[in-house]
């Protein structure tokens, strides 16, 4: 039976860590473990070269080297041999095993300590079972598989997880129908779409699904961690066995310590603390930067190769509905409505805006900040000075002192963020779509406003 | 034969005879490398050489290559730290496995299990790791090398002092 490369995905995620025996030219030989094998096609693997170690001197000298590499649900091992082509220092092929690289080393704090070198490319020579590795099960057991249904039957899933992106009228139902429907036909429990805030330099999560309402307005700094290092590359990063990858970089933390080395602080997963699988994918639109959708799970072998191919597909509908949604959707001016302010109750909010960073607190604790703080800044004023309780997406996008950019200003999305904050930490006040392009704020207690320039 | 090296220290010798995930890499005449997994390693009284256990199925071509060149690495790694050190040594003698390395052997797989376990590897499979029958290789050590992940992974470490 010939066995193709492909066929031993799920070899390649280092859960139990493969081998690789190689020698000079003098006929020394040397065993190590080896820490990513990247399968480029069926003919070709690369390993990731993260010291310059004895394996890639050897190979430098005698260009052959045999990889055992096991799998990691019934334990058959299984041999290349390999013939080394080239180091690759650049391209596509050394940022994608980099990314993975530098999302480790970002959680593990050895961010420029822990980094790929190279990938080193080799042709598969021969591909064979390890015959005789394992005994047979003992009789009357047979080792059971699971294999996933394939992707004739995922491809129906996309088609209806398409249909429920296509179908949402709005931006905030676009991104819980996606994320809803990828656990719903996929089984992914835990998803976030993030995008960038005014600065760029930080992402807020936008919609969340599986973490509650936590998760919403969580914030990952640009090049931290898995959905930072997507964000910052623009590239699709999955990464299986997350606790595998995180021991085998706080172990050369501990080495990089001990020989004294200067480390930056561990930064934590930024959603489930126990994932075991991840996969962020970027949302890019043209040539501009949406956001992130990230997905995890518990299970260590949830998110497979073929799963990139649809994943990337689904990711750029999403992003295609948020830029469109992301468009002028304002309606006509109307007359304001005078109506008063409805009665307030007996409970009261105080809020207080910083206007050296438009941060705005409430009852002493952080709300929100940058242009949605803005946003919510000027409704509340407006509600305070003129009982106004209507408002239109036209007028914050014609008001200079929000500073929303001329084109593509993303106002609907820091509205939801602002609108979800608000559910979180004050659920007295309200954001309400009244129609396309027009809220209405819904007060139900007192509000004591107050400004101050610094904290 | 006196012993060609420093022998190891004590705290190598226990780190090498537990459970520990024992790979083993060699090369034929013509510079093909070879790995296999060994099944157990004993040190002898001196501490300078070492006895190894190689399946003999999956390793037929490392037992030939050993036979060849009479070069070996032994790489050992402590699964739940990676703590990890090479060994390198040459081949005195190859002879079929006993009854002592049987049992050796079958403790190893048991000491084992637990510690690929930390990788999520089921005991269920691990117990069904291949031992026997075996080839027992007498090796006489050259010299042991850190391999723990990171910068210093490499570097010679220190043996004890020779008695």
């Amino acid at each position: 039976m010939t066995i193709q490369l492909a066929e031993l995905d799920r070899c390649f995620h280092g859960i139990v860590p493969g081998m690789i025996a190689t020698c000079d030219r003098e006929g020394v030989p040397n065993i190590s473990y080896i820490s990513q094998l990247h399968l480029i096609d069926e003919k070709h693997v690369a390993l990731s070269c993260q010291f310059f170690n004895k394996t890639r001197q050897n190979l430098d000298e005698n260009p052959l080297a045999t990889v055992v590499v096991y799998d990691p649900l019934t334990f058959d091992a299984f041999r290349l041999r390999l013939r080394f082509l080239r180091a690759e220092t650049s391209g596509p092929l050394f940022d994608a095993m980099a990314a993975r690289i530098i999302a480790i080393a970002s959680h593990s704090g050895m961010t420029g300590i822990f980094k790929l070198r190279s990938a080193d490319v080799c042709e598969v020579l021969s591909l064979e079972p390890c015959r005789g590795f394992l005994e047979p099960p003992p009789a009357g057991q047979r080792v059971v598989v699971e294999h996933p249904e394939g992707p004739l039957t995922e491809l129906r899933g996309l088609q209806m997880v398409s249909e429920r992106v296509n179908r949402a009228c709005d931006l905030e139902t676009l991104l819980s129908s996606a994320l809803a429907a990828l656990d719903e036909v996929f089984g992914f429990s835990h998803g976030m779409i993030l995008v960038p805030d005014d600065t760029g330099q930080r992402l807020i999560t936008l919609a969340s699904h599986g973490y509650g309402d936590d998760g919403i307005g969580a914030e990952v700094k640009l090049g931290e961690g898995l959905i930072g290092v997507v964000a910052q590359t623009r590239r699709l990063l999955r990464i299986s066995a997350v606790e595998s990858a995180l021991h085998y970089g706080r172990a050369i933390r501990a080495e990089v310590q001990a020989s004294g080395g200067t480390l930056t602080a561990e930064i934590p997963l930024s959603g489930l603390p126990d994932a075991q699988s991840q996969m962020a994918i970027p949302l890019i639109m043209q040539d501009r930067f949406i956001g992130v959708l990230a997905l995890e799970c518990k299970d260590t072998l949830t998110f497979e190769q073929w799963h990139e191919a649809f994943l990337q597909v689904l990711a750029n509908q999403i992003a295609g509905g948020i830029d469109r949604m992301s468009d002028d959707d304002d309606e006509p001016e109307e007359p304001e409505p005078t109506a008063p302010a409805p009665e307030t109750a007996a409970r009261s909010h105080s809020f207080l805006y910083y206007r050296n960073d438009d941060c705005v607190f409430v009852d002493g604790e952080y709300l929100i900040r940058n242009v949605p703080g803005k946003i919510l800044w000027k409704i509340l004023r407006a509600y305070e000075t003129e009982g106004r309780t209507e408002f239109s997406n036209r007028e914050l996008r014609l008001d200079p002192s929000l500073g929303l950019p001329a084109f593509k200003d993303n106002l609907e999305s820091r509205l939801i963020l602002l609108r979800k904050r608000l559910e979180q930490k004050c659920p007295d006040i309200k954001l309400v779509p009244t129609k396309r392009g027009r809220f209405a704020l819904s007060v139900s207690s007192k509000l004591a406003l107050a400004e101050r320039e610094t904290a | 034969m006196a012993p060609s090296y420093p022998p190891l220290p004590p705290d190598l010798v226990e780190f090498v005879q537990g459970g520990r995930s024992l790979i083993v890499g060699t090369c034929s005449a013509a510079l093909e490398p070879e790995c296999v997994r060994g099944v157990g390693l004993r040190v002898w009284p001196c501490a300078c050489k070492l006895t190894l256990l190689i399946p003999n199925e999956p390793g037929a071509q490392t037992i030939a290559n050993l036979r060849e060149t009479g070069r070996v690495a032994i790489t050992l790694s402590y699964v739940p730290t990676l703590k990890t050190i090479q060994l390198k040594g040459r081949v005195l003698a190859i002879r079929a496995g006993d009854e002592a390395d049987h049992a050796l052997a079958r403790r190893y797989r048991e000491l084992f299990a637990p510690e690929l376990a930390f990788a999520g590897m089921a005991p269920a499979h691990t117990s069904r790791l291949a031992i026997w029958p075996c080839c027992a290789v007498e090796i006489d050590l050259d010299v042991v090398y850190a391999q723990t992940p990171g910068p210093t992974a490499g570097e010679k470490l220190p043996l004890a002092e020779r008695a």
